[in-house]
């Protein structure tokens, strides 16, 4: 990472774009406590998570991208595992959990191994682990992939309803569709450097739309011009209506 | 066959790739050396002592039968669990199951790479008990080419029958909720098995018919059990130039029948049990759900329970280190028993005890603690999930610690439970024998979970082949050496003054075992204070 400043405000849905590389998941594992900045400063709702990093990561919920998780406990194993570890009192965990499970989709499935489950169910089970001790942050490395249509509306409307409750949301994404319609302000970062950030009006009046401002801030062509396979024609131009 | 070839080779550098900016390589290399000199010098000095029988009554191939026996018993108790490791739960499954190449050939081509792991158990025990003897039978070269054959011969038949037998277990187990804990007890019941049938065969030879004193008796009693120990006499026969051509029948017949069972099964179940392994089984199951609060400590030592106990590969280098020690102080307590007729003596009988428990439980049983030595390398990738929970590394170390801490002590009270039984002595020498290695392991379980922070491996492809070629075993059975070696032979000394009447006997092993214990209780201090000096910081900077 390059000299990145950046503050997000509570009750707000952060997005974090960039290319493949860009540092997106670099930057979230130091804001979760998992790698360490050379020099700087990480605060989570005025707590330094480098000069107190237990008081700090009691404020962060993380889901991250890979959704590696303890496979050899159950569903409820991990939520109740999470649960603790996060000391959240028995009234809470036993609403939290449930409501969690039955959103999901999991209450069936939940007395077996999570290592049983599908790549979308782990997500899922991940997600509700991050959240059952109420982060005042939640933090999401590329969220919605590997999602089915009727979770991923049901995580969007969580993110905006955990903001509803004066909760902050950080998540990264490539779905730049995902961040107009969920975020209140979005960064853009590419090379390790916050090349822009602000919300989507102000991004827009700085280009035709999102994607296009994204492509052109992160320097990829904006019309794919890819060669074609060797031994293949090449491909008609995008937009092109004759038949091939 | 160029997809074998393929297979083979991508499994090989997968599974063995060493990071050369940690150096790790040289370390591995001087680890083994160390610890093939002290157990080559105990084959060596073993077979010198006992060797001139076998060649005066003409009893070399049931000798090397013995090597045979016993190199088979630990290439089946290590290779059993790298199988199910490589085989059954390797990262790559769903890969390797997308590929166009038959099942036979994806069996083989990972078996091969056990093999070869397997293969310098094989080398180190036959080579250096084989030359030994060839030496005093004064054998001609045909002998030590077919020794060098053999090496890579034995192998084979126990991990082909580990490979074929591992086939329906995991088969099997896939319809079943709990299959690592399942996997585990049974691959440990076959394990024991295999040690129970081990000792089966010497139970013929020495067993508990305690008149068996002489050694034309003995060697006798040897060569009627041997006869029935087929390919392995065969192959020892054929090594030494009896019977060439029906032995060489026998051995090649057995190994080729072995070899096509293998190729038909294989190329029916294999694929059908990798798939059974991956297919999405969690079953519905209304009404199960429960809501039980804890301590983060006890929700993490629950937590890392759970873990170790439904991974067979865990699971059974655990139990393992709890059993395997004691098994093989029963055995050797039976055979010592019988064949010297020590029991008669108690202060004889606790030299023997004594230095059998320090060997077996001190250096092997309490190294070997792969719960402390996988601390931070079971986590594997999931490792990023402890630095996100807001709770000081130094408190999730120390659940992690108190687990390994437990194992230890239960393996260290059942040796020497079973040393009390079985090899008899002094009570209170047992019971001192106790608490120097219950100080002592608890401090070395520290040090090993400090090794492991140091440097953990977290990611792999299978855990087996994380904790086999792991450098930290090594370095463990190093203090493990520079410790216990000098505790023996203060022990031995003690004990020679007494008996000797040089000094009042009981009275100097009562000050040795003092001094020892004080010792072990310096080295907890030392080795607890390396692993909790710095470890905020330590595991802070892991993959960072």
């Amino acid at each position: 990472m390059d000299d990145l400043s950046l503050r997000v405000e509570s009750g707000e849905i952060f997005g974090f774009l960039g290319p493949n590389g860009a540092g997106k998941s670099t930057t979230i594992k130091m804001l979760c406590g998992i790698l360490l900045p050379d020099s700087g400063r990480i605060t989570v709702e005025g707590v330094d998570l480098l000069k107190d990093p237990v008081e700090a990561k009691k404020k962060i919920g993380y889901v991250s991208d890979n959704h590696n998780v303890y496979e050899r406990l159950t569903g409820i194993e991990f939520l109740n595992f999470m649960a603790d570890v996060y000391q959240v009192g028995e009234a809470d965990r036993r609403a939290r959990i449930d409501y969690y499970l039955n959103v999901f989709g999991l209450t069936q499935a939940a007395s077996s191994q999570i290592r049983s489950y599908s790549h979308g169910m782990k997500q899922k089970i991940c997600i509700a682990g991050a959240l059952v001790h109420n982060p005042a942050l939640w933090v999401l490395d590329e969220p919605l992939t590997g999602l089915d249509p009727q979770s991923a509306f049901n995580l969007k409307e969580m993110m905006k309803e955990h903001c509803r409750q004066g909760n902050t949301v950080f998540f990264s994404s490539h779905v730049l569709e995902v961040v107009e319609k969920v975020c209140d302000r979005v960064g853009i970062i590419s090379g390790g450097r916050l090349i822009a950030v602000g919300t989507l009006d102000e991004l827009r009046e700085k280009g035709t739309d999102l994607e296009q401002y994204f492509l052109q801030l992160t320097g990829t062509p904006g019309e794919a011009a890819f060669p074609p396979p060797p031994g293949q024609p090449p491909l008609p131009p995008a937009g092109w209506g004759g038949s091939r | 066959m160029s997809s074998f070839w393929t297979l083979f080779k991508v499994t090989l550098k997968n599974m063995l790739r060493f990071d050369r900016k940690k150096g790790t390589l040289p370390l591995m290399i001087v680890g083994f050396a160390a610890v093939g000199l002290v157990f080559g010098f105990m084959i060596v000095a073993g077979t010198l002592g006992i060797g001139q029988y076998f060649v005066e009554y003409d009893a070399v191939p049931e000798f090397l039968t013995i090597l045979f026996l016993v190199t088979q018993a630990v290439v089946l108790i290590f290779g059993t669990a790298t199988i199910v490791g490589v085989m059954f739960f390797s990262r790559d499954t769903e890969f390797v199951l997308a590929l166009p190449v038959r099942s036979s050939v994806l069996f083989f081509a990972k078996l091969t790479y056990v093999y070869l792991t397997e293969l310098l158990i094989s080398a180190f025990v036959v080579l250096t008990g084989g030359i030994t003897m060839g030496l005093m039978a004064g054998m001609g070269p045909a002998y030590y080419l077919l020794l060098l054959v053999s090496v890579f011969v034995l192998p084979l038949l126990p991990l082909l029958l580990a490979a074929l037998l591992a086939l329906p277990i995991m088969y099997l187990f896939s319809f079943f909720r709990y299959k690592g804990a399942l996997t585990s007890v049974v691959l440990l019941l076959l394990f024991a098995a295999a040690l129970v049938g081990w000792y089966a065969v010497f139970g013929g030879m020495m067993g508990s018919d305690e008149t068996i004193v002489l050694p034309e008796e003995a060697i006798l009693a040897l060569k009627q059990a041997m006869a029935w120990v087929i390919p392995d006499i065969s192959l020892a026969r054929l090594i030494c130039g009896v019977d060439v051509l029906p032995n060489l029948g026998i051995t090649v017949g057995v190994f080729a029948a072995l070899g096509g069972l293998a190729c038909a099964v294989s190329a029916g179940i294999f694929r059908r049990s990798l798939s059974a392994q991956l297919e999405q089984t969690w079953t519905a199951k209304a009404g199960k759900v429960e809501y039980r609060g804890s301590s983060a400590a006890r929700a993490l030592l629950k937590k890392d329970f759970k873990e170790i106990f439904r991974n067979p590969t865990l699971a059974f280098y655990t139990l393992l280190q709890v059993a395997f020690c004691p098994i093989m102080l029963l055995v050797l307590g039976l055979m010592t028993q019988s064949f010297e007729g020590m029991a008669e003596e108690a202060a004889a009988a606790s030299l023997t005890a004594v230095i059998e428990g320090l060997f077996f439980l001190g250096m092997i049983a309490v190294s070997m603690n792969y719960t402390a030595l996988s601390t931070l390398t079971r986590e594997g990738e999931n490792f990023p999930l402890m630095k996100t929970f807001p709770l000081p590394f130094g408190e999730q170390i120390r659940t992690k610690v108190l687990l390994a801490r437990l194992i230890t002590a239960v393996s260290v009270a059942v040796g020497c439970l079973t040393l009390t039984f079985f090899l008899r002595g002094e009570i209170w020498q047992n019971a001192f024998l106790l608490v120097f290695l219950l100080i002592y392991g608890d401090g070395i379980t520290h040090l090993l979970c400090s090794f492991d922070i140091s440097n953990p491996k977290l990611h792999y492809e299978s855990l087996s082949a994380a904790l086999k070629n792991n450098v930290n075993s090594f370095k463990a059975m190093g203090v493990a050496l520079a410790v216990i070696v000098p505790a023996a032979l203060l022990y031995v000394l003690a004990f020679s003054l007494g008996q000797s009447g040089a000094l009042p006997y009981p009275y100097v092993v009562i000050a040795a075992w003092i001094l020892l214990i004080g010792g072990a209780a310096v080295l907890n201090v030392v080795f607890r204070r390396i692993l909790y000096r710095n470890v905020e910081r330590r595991v802070a900077r892991i993959e960072d």
